[in-house]
């Protein structure tokens, strides 16, 4: 049951990395839609329609993530990672703390792509949502080679 | 709980739930998944998380900021959610140095 888990989690923070991503691309570096090529079809997509997006995957995947927490914290981090591979750990409490800040952030984010004047909110709101995913998503992969569920 | 200025303030009572709680300033509780129990006092040696407790204050502080908070001037708001959870983050990132 946790490797399904587990599979789902790695599925959903995927689709969460490639959609603030492409988000994030978009709104730095806007390209007029309809241009040939494939990085001016990546930049000229419409950057709004993906901020609901990411708010449900960030919830899924934050949610998933904690229920896998219950078994890592004994199987893997009291068994081993604490003792053996403290840094391992720190990193995952670091990943624990930039999930949380980035669940508190979506409200504020939602609202950042509904206000026209919040241009500069926005791009910051996205750019630390996409910072916090692109972290967690490595330290995710990371700490699970070094040791999985 | 209405507009966008709720959007921020939300973001900012969650915040500060979060960081009040992971900063020992709100009682939080033990949930020990190997004996599938939620206590208030520790247990010896026994893994437990704390973290569900830090969310669940996280979720209650985003609900009163958003109630309470949108009463405050929006361009304020909008700031402060992006300094205020950039700032909280390095905090508790610095917190964790202990394990490098």
């Amino acid at each position: 049951m946790n490797l399904v888990l587990l599979l789902i989690h790695g599925i959903s923070a995927a689709l969460l990395w490639g959609a603030v991503t492409h988000q994030a691309v978009a709104l730095w570096w806007p390209a007029p839609r309809g241009g040939p090529g494939f990085w001016r079809s990546l930049r000229g997509v419409h950057a709004e329609r993906y901020a609901r997006a990411v708010a449900v995957l960030f919830v899924v995947t934050l949610g998933l993530g904690a229920i896998l927490y219950a078994p890592f914290r004994v199987l893997v981090r009291a068994a081993y990672l604490d003792a053996h591979v403290p840094w391992a750990t720190g990193l995952f409490e670091i990943k624990e703390h930039a999930a949380a800040i980035g669940l508190a952030v979506l409200p504020a984010y939602l609202a950042a792509w509904k206000e026209p004047q919040a241009l500069r909110t926005r791009r910051a709101l996205t750019t630390m949502l996409t910072l916090i995913v692109w972290f967690n998503y490595l330290v995710g992969h990371v700490v699970n080679d070094v040791k999985g569920l | 709980m209405r507009g966008k200025p709720a959007g921020f303030a939300a973001t900012l009572g969650a915040v500060a739930g979060y960081a009040l709680a992971t900063l020992g300033l709100l009682p939080r509780p033990y949930f020990y998944p190997h004996l599938g129990q939620v206590s208030w006092t520790a247990v010896g040696d026994e893994p437990a998380i704390r973290w569900y407790g830090s969310i669940a204050y996280l979720l209650l502080g985003g609900v009163l900021g958003g109630l309470l908070g949108s009463r405050l001037p929006e361009p304020a708001l909008r700031r402060l959610a992006v300094v205020v959870p950039a700032v909280t983050l390095l905090v508790l990132v610095w917190m964790e140095r202990r394990w490098f």
